[in-house]
């Protein structure tokens, strides 16, 4: 449907109930009531995050004995005729349960941009900020006392026009942020004090800023109240589930974003960095894949077993890849043009690989997908349409994604 | 930690600031006033508010030209002579305003946080000096649009390498307040800017080269031939002469009436916390301005006061638009009351710097900066806006609110006076009594009343 553009002077002259009626027809609330529910198969998602850019040809697109192929071997794994590095011996066992992108490509080279880019979906404009997917999945959801975009170890992207309750909830250190709920749980008396003091200034200067500032409390309180403290509290989960995910940083971090799926939070994203590995690539490879695994592994493990695996989307990603050229420096540098991505879980089958590359991994072959294929891929679990509009708070209609289309060959 | 001030002198002084003041008798340009005056309520049967009281002017203008509040002290002192236009010219003149404006400025320039390589630093030291010695805003603008060199050594090429990707869209809505972005998609929907007219703006920078070493961009122009469709066209029509294009745009911008009057705009914006034309980058025939008059007048005050931001400011803090309790005007379009001066929350800065003269604290930059970027965060890193909106997240409230609260002697009036610049009322002094002075002291620094210029 064609809707006129009204000028806003007609509007005021009198076209009020036309100007309601294009309103109301681009509110996002009402276009995900019409489209979730029955397409809606997710209800969950974690994306491991590789910051710096990961090597594909070191994880999920080995090239062995090619002059590109580098030191590592590649190993048979759960899921027919798919191999990936001999690095990732844990993976290998649960790739029934994930499929390899192998023909993604993407134009954007700079890693600022470029996170950007596989953060949102969306090139990077300065004008049209856009919400990172973390916040575009909280958004799916009835809003909870606790927040549903929450990312450890980074400080994940912003929500744009989605607006600040679906901003990520970043946690550096679980053990200080659960300090922090606690200790304002027990500041129950000064917060009380504070609404009482302020409500006289409160109702003179009545505005949506005074109360959003003044309900933001409220918020709080009631975060405080949920199970999301407990959650952070790893003291809480078992002596086994800890050695299984390993004593590490991003084995904790796994491990912590698995309760707070268990509790309900809509999207988690875990980061691992120290993947720009310009120099000396192996042996960084061969220590990060060595972090990556177990933890991975066992988070698999536990959404099969949970049956959690059905409605939780799994994703593992970074900004780019890297090139097949080893350079002088034993590194390799940054190649968009094959960027590697898995996912499973949720309405995606596993056990399959997407798409090729050549023999030497320089190019792809046959059909590539683009970075706003997978956004589309990824946000259709959830029941959004690629070409689903929302509306920026500067009033401008967008889509949910820029003009991708879903993988058919994840489905 | 103790003030020197007894709790009685406090309250004599205070007790007599209170109410509304006649305005000292005038020096001073009162043409704002009646401009804006023909459209307050009054005209049609209402009374315009009061100017004021002096304890609430301090800490209004000593926000907006300083970046704080105002010490007990400060407070005392302004109370026993409360001349306005003097207190004025004394922020003015002050070494934190030069470097409070240069933070203002910085934010509206290139945003909060350091993408792409931006030395966000560099052109602050930039900014503060040209702000010290007053320099006219035109050239700072030519500096601005023509700087080259390297990010890290020189300040104001900064503002190019933040908006490196399309610095023609940031120059249209900076400098002549228009938002040639529409115009990178489709031809815009309300104004007569076409896609053909934003490619053709957008050549002036088609000169510019940026490599990048080290942590270092470096800019600098490719003089070169270019046939006649490749060059530059400006939105008025005019071509560049010569082959300097940066340099020609410098000085169409600044030649044109939208630079004029977007600068008094976005001066009046500073103080008033909403633009005469709002947004103040987006100035076009659907988006009529409250008082067309006075967007007029502004622009021609900047031109001859040769766009002196510290004049402007000079001559607004005097308006009593600017010194009333609240001033509204009767909108033009609707007919109803609008406010021309609206609250404002404090940046980061004002609130890091507000809450460390409240409780007297001496602060280390690390300190402010930590605080600063837990404010802003990275959410807020694409952010486009003017200057800085308030958009707190559950967590950074919860790392505010979390901040530990230092033990005080001191007697509630006395922490009504370092927060809040006032007395507390009657009813306030019972719902504190025998409740601890850190709750106090926690309650009020949360506040609303403290958060907001108002």
């Amino acid at each position: 449907m064609n809707i006129p553009m009204l000028n806003r002077r007609q509007v005021l002259g009198g076209a009020i109930g036309g100007f309601f009626a294009y309103a109301a027809r681009n509110r996002c609330d009402q276009l995900f009531a019409s489209s979730i529910g029955d397409a809606a198969k997710a209800k969950r998602c974690i994306v491991l995050w590789m910051d710096g850019g990961p090597s594909q040809i070191d994880t999920f697109d080995p090239k062995p004995g090619k002059t590109t192929g580098g030191e590592f071997q590649s190993i048979s794994t759960a899921a027919d005729g798919v191999r990936i590095s001999e690095t990732l011996p844990h993976i290998a066992k649960q790739m029934d349960g994930l499929s390899v992108i192998r023909n993604l490509s993407s134009p954007i080279g700079d890693h600022q941009r470029a996170q950007y880019f596989l953060h949102t979906g969306f090139q990077f404009v300065q004008a049209f900020p856009r919400p990172a997917l973390g916040s575009v999945i909280s958004h799916t959801t009835t809003p909870t006392d606790f927040p549903n975009y929450v990312a450890l170890g980074s400080r994940g992207f912003g929500p744009a026009y989605m607006g600040p309750e679906h901003a990520p909830f970043s946690i550096e250190d679980p053990a200080q942020a659960r300090q922090l709920l606690v200790a304002l749980r027990k500041r129950r008396g000064r917060l009380q004090l504070l609404n009482n003091l302020g409500a006289e200034f409160d109702q003179r200067h009545a505005s949506t800023l005074v109360q959003q500032r003044q309900s933001m409390v409220s918020r709080i309180e009631a975060l405080a109240s949920t199970r999301f403290a407990e959650a952070l509290d790893m003291e809480r989960s078992s002596v086994a589930d800890r050695q299984r995910y390993g004593e590490t940083g991003f084995g904790q971090s796994c491990l912590l974003a698995r309760r707070l799926l268990d509790l309900g939070v809509r999207f988690v994203e875990v980061q691992l960095g120290g993947w720009d590995t310009h120099a000396n690539n192996f042996p960084a490879l061969r220590q990060l894949c060595g972090q990556l695994d177990q933890p991975w592994g066992a988070l698999m493990a536990d959404l099969k077993s949970s049956g959690m695996l059905d409605d939780t989307v799994v994703v593992w990603m970074g900004e780019f890849g890297r090139t097949p050229r080893i350079n002088a420096q034993r590194g390799r540098d940054h190649f968009p043009q094959a960027t590697p991505v898995v996912i499973g879980g949720g309405p995606f089958q596993g056990g399959r690989a997407i798409g090729q590359t050549n023999a030497l991994g320089t190019e792809i072959s046959g059909d590539a997908v683009s970075v706003p294929d997978l956004f589309a891929t990824i946000m259709s679990a959830f029941g959004i349409k690629p070409g689903q509009e929302f509306t920026t708070d500067f009033g401008s209609p967008t889509t949910a994604t820029d003009d991708g289309k879903v993988i058919q060959g994840l489905l | 930690m103790i003030f020197s001030l007894t709790t009685a002198a406090l309250i004599a002084f205070a007790a007599s600031s209170t109410g509304p003041r006649a305005f000292p008798a005038p020096p001073i340009d009162r043409s704002i006033d009646s401009i804006v005056d023909q459209h307050l309520p009054g005209v049609a049967g209402q009374t315009p508010a009061e100017l004021c009281s002096d304890s609430l002017f301090l800490r209004r203008v000593m926000l907006d030209l300083v970046g704080r509040i105002p010490t007990v002290g400060e407070l005392q002192e302004f109370m026993q002579n409360p001349n306005r236009p003097a207190k004025i010219d004394q922020l003015l003149a002050s070494t934190e305003h030069a470097r409070f404006m240069s933070e203002i400025w910085t934010a509206s320039l290139v945003g909060y946080s350091n993408v792409f390589g931006t030395d966000r630093e560099a052109l602050r030291m930039w900014l503060e000096k040209q702000l010290e010695q007053d320099v006219p805003f035109d050239e700072m603008a030519t500096a601005l649009i023509t700087a080259r060199g390297a990010s890290s050594l020189n300040g104001p090429v900064n503002f190019l390498v933040r908006h490196l990707d399309d610095p023609v869209v940031k120059v249209g809505r900076m400098f002549l307040g228009v938002r040639l972005d529409c115009a990178q998609c489709h031809d815009h929907p309300f104004d007569r800017w076409t896609q053909e007219d934003y490619q053709r703006m957008r050549m002036f920078f088609g000169q510019v080269r940026t490599p990048y070493r080290d942590g270092t961009v470096f800019v600098h122009d490719e003089l070169g031939r270019a046939s006649r469709d490749q060059r530059p066209v400006f939105l008025t029509g005019a071509r560049p002469r010569t082959d300097h294009w940066r340099a020609e745009l410098a000085l169409f911008v600044t030649n044109s009436k939208p630079f004029a009057r977007t600068f008094g705009n976005r001066i009046w914006y500073h103080l008033m916390g909403r633009g005469v034309v709002d947004p103040i980058d987006d100035f076009n025939t659907e988006n009529p301005p409250a008082v067309p008059q006075l967007v007029e007048y502004l622009a021609e005050q900047s031109r001859r006061h040769k766009f002196s931001i510290r004049d402007m400011l000079r001559l607004i803090c005097n308006s009593h638009a600017y010194q009333r309790v609240e001033t509204s005007i009767i909108s033009l379009e609707s007919q109803e009351p609008v406010r021309l001066r609206v609250l404002k929350p404090l940046t980061p800065g004002q609130y890091f710097d507000s809450i460390a003269t409240a409780l007297d604290r001496q602060v280390t930059a690390a300190e402010r900066q930590r605080f600063v970027q837990s404010m802003v965060g990275d959410v807020l890193q694409e952010d486009f806006n003017p200057t800085w909106k308030y958009r707190e997240t559950v967590q950074t409230a919860m790392s505010r609110l979390a901040m530990p609260m230092p033990q005080l002697n001191d007697s509630l009036e006395e922490i009504y006076l370092r927060v809040l610049s006032r007395q507390p009322t009657p009813r306030e002094l019972e719902l504190c009594r025998g409740r601890p002075k850190a709750d106090v002291l926690f309650a009020l620094i949360h506040s609303n009343e403290f958060f907001f210029n108002h």
